[in-house]
């Protein structure tokens, strides 16, 4: 039996956008925690350093919609909040406006999502001479939110309030067990061989990190695989999307077709420099692990709180699915703090 | 016929060009000369942000709506040249704040996307209670003048640094027409009782996130003497000072004081902002812009002078329907010279 008022101790495994956002979030609302980030990568090698972090949404095929909406929405709300104080350099959040442009007639041309970004309508005759291939685009306004910027802010917050951050490889979740009495799993694309997870799986993305300061606006075709979308330090150019490829060395073949996309885009981007590739893998599933489990093993028991597979969604509802692992994380408390009744469980 | 452009910001520079490249041929060729005291990066246009928009209130001239709208066509065509990263031209996005409702500009259906903020946008500017939103572009003086002078020298025009103190030295020297883009100084050529210093300061910060340009207006205050911040392409220019008839060009410590406070309360985010530079410079303002002819005499000499100054804060935002109006003013004193010199009908 614990002794009263002992802080719960705190596992999180994974220190991408993730694990630092649960991590961040559990030490503002749990009382009387000591938080510890465990990952074998941190800032700036996770996927959260590769992705644009932009707040377009992803869909989540095995989420309800209003779910994603008030993810989504929450999410929003946070980093908004951030971006007009400030923090807002410090974080790398920041207002970004731009067009989401078709091809064809979308079937649905109002997103669940436009009324959480600010100021969307469609896009006028004028506005649409910018782009002579598409027949209809929406205009708005959103959040960017750079992982190499925003990752180090919040490793910093969990640090000052007394959250440790810890470089280490976690095979098998016992290990964490006695030291620690919660684990929450955020090892996104990881849970596969550390849980067993056979419906997460890899979307390649490459993407071109390139300097083009005077590019103010992003531009997102509609299916999302060709975009443009600056922000604090550089402008990113994407995209691809492989499912079920692990490589992370970027291909020069498609790096050329990535900026020959882009540049039809917005031919200014031919005068840009400083070209970087990167790969990143999207933890990719049909929907959000996001519930409790009990593990049992040789008497010993082990509460989680599994919180991964956001796929290319991370960014754009990392605080709503961040707030709803921390009150998982708090109903473990919960029962830890609970006395246990006389009954075997 | 020799012509030559006194002046070197966007209104001189941009007027040798739009006249070579209408009234230079190889069968007539121009004899075009820039004389200037002050070249890039020492000009008016070198310390302004370069944001393309009139003032809210109808201009007292019609003309001058016209040659607003003619620039932003004029530049809306070249954002996608190869161009334009070296022009300084680039699309911008961004908010017009007021303290109540405003009826919308004039200008509304030049720039793009215009429409009215909603309740949450509103809420990132507290002491604001109305504002638009719209696509414009920016002009980034210094950029475009070099790029302007590059264009210029491509096409043979020579470039003196010289102060001109008066029309009848550059008469004398065999100049058929005079272009006078002296900008705030015309004075000095001709007395102007119309014109007057606008003083301005400015900040310059790196602020790379700041995406959106953000102007408020203060009816009581009156123009550009409220807060505004206008990213450009490499830094962020802060501004909110307008002194009329204070010719001090020298950076003003309480100025930069209200700028700095004005512009950090505007946008919290620039409270930790590196500041990269700090100017003044004096709008060259006037009720309306002087574009016209003034046939000048010196003895025997005869002079053509068409004047072109007076641009106050919106010389880059209007400079190029100003240039299109000079050339043609050009124009018809070519004809005018060539009619004159032809033989005596036999009718």
């Amino acid at each position: 039996m614990d002794p009263p008022g002992r802080p719960v101790r705190i596992a999180v495994v994974g220190a991408g956008v993730i694990g630092l956002s649960t991590a961040l979030c559990i030490s503002n609302r749990v009382p009387r925690s000591s938080i510890t980030v465990l990952s074998d990568k941190f800032t700036p090698d996770t996927t959260s350093d590769v992705a644009a972090g932009m707040l377009i949404p992803h869909q989540f095929a095995d989420t309800a919609i209003y779910k994603q909406k008030q993810w989504f929405r929450a999410t929003f709300d946070h980093l908004f909040a951030i971006a007009n104080s400030a923090e807002a350099g410090d974080a790398g959040v920041h207002l970004v406006s731009g067009w989401q442009i078709f091809r064809n007639l979308p079937v649905e041309e109002v997103p669940f999502w436009a009324d959480v970004v600010l100021g969307f309508r469609k896009m006028t005759e004028a506005e649409l001479k910018k782009f002579p291939q598409h027949v209809f685009g929406q205009a708005f306004t959103t959040l960017k939110c750079e992982g190499p910027t925003y990752l180090p802010w919040m490793e910093k917050r969990i640090k000052a309030s007394g959250g440790l951050m810890l470089m280490r490889r976690v095979e098998d979740l016992w290990e964490l067990q006695p030291s620690f009495d919660i684990v929450v799993n955020c090892s996104g694309l990881g849970s596969r061989e550390l849980v067993g997870d056979s419906r997460i799986l890899p979307v390649q993305g490459q993407v071109l990190k390139v300097q083009a300061p005077w590019v103010k606006h992003f531009i997102r075709e509609e299916s999302g695989l060709t975009y443009i979308y600056p922000g604090a330090s550089n402008v990113t150019l994407g995209g691809t999307r492989q499912e079920g490829a692990w490589e992370l060395a970027p291909d020069p073949g498609i790096s050329r077709d990535i900026f020959s996309r882009c540049c039809a885009l917005e031919p200014s981007l031919r005068g840009a420099y400083d070209v970087k590739e990167k790969v990143g893998l999207r933890p990719s599933r049909p929907g959000v692990q996001l519930q409790k489990e009990l593990l049992l093993q040789d008497g010993r028991r082990l509460p989680v709180v599994h919180h991964y597979g956001h796929g290319s969604g991370g960014f754009s509802v990392h605080w709503g699915t961040a707030l709803e692992a921390t009150r998982l994380v708090s109903e473990w408390v919960q029962a830890l703090r609970t006395p246990a009744p006389k009954e075997k469980l | 016929m020799r012509v030559v452009v006194i002046g070197a910001g966007v209104i001189g520079l941009s007027t040798a060009l739009c006249i070579h490249m209408r009234h230079h041929s190889a069968h007539q060729p121009l004899d075009l000369k820039v004389y200037a005291d002050r070249f890039t990066p020492l000009t008016t246009t070198d310390v302004a942000a370069g944001l393309w928009q009139p003032y809210l209130e109808e201009h007292s001239n019609p003309q001058e709506a016209e040659w607003n709208q003619l620039t932003f066509d004029y530049l809306l065509n070249h954002v996608h040249s190869p161009e334009a990263e070296k022009m300084g031209l680039a699309l911008i996005s961004g908010y017009n704040l007021f303290r109540e409702a405003v009826s919308d500009p004039s200008w509304r259906d030049t720039v793009l996307g215009f429409r009215k903020l909603t309740p949450r946008e509103l809420d990132m500017f507290p002491d604001y209670s109305y504002g638009w939103f719209n696509t414009s572009l920016i002009l980034e003086g210094k950029s475009y003048l070099e790029w302007l002078t590059e264009r210029l020298t491509e096409r043979g025009v020579k470039f003196f640094q010289r102060k001109v103190e008066s029309f009848e030295e550059v008469a004398r020297g065999g100049a058929d027409v005079i272009v006078n883009c002296t900008g705030v100084w015309a004075g000095a050529l001709q007395p102007d009782s119309l014109l007057q210093p606008g003083r301005g300061q400015i900040i310059k910060v790196n602020c790379p996130q700041m995406k959106h340009f953000i102007l408020t207006h203060d009816p009581d205050a009156g123009i550009y003497k409220s807060p505004y911040i206008i990213p450009g392409i490499q830094a962020v220019t802060l501004g909110g000072i307008f002194q009329l008839g204070n010719w001090s060009e020298i950076n003003n410590t309480q100025d930069h004081k209200t700028i700095w406070e004005g512009c950090c309360r505007l946008a919290p985010t620039l409270k930790d902002a590196k500041i990269v530079g700090e100017c003044t410079g004096f709008r060259p303002v006037r009720p309306q812009i002087r574009l016209e002819r003034e046939p000048l005499h010196f003895g025997p000499s005869k002079v053509e002078v068409i004047h072109n100054y007076g641009h106050g804060g919106y010389g880059l935002t209007i400079h190029w329907g100003c240039a299109l109006e000079a050339a043609k003013l050009l124009g018809e004193i070519l004809e005018e010279r060539k009619l004159s010199r032809r033989p005596p009908s036999h009718l």
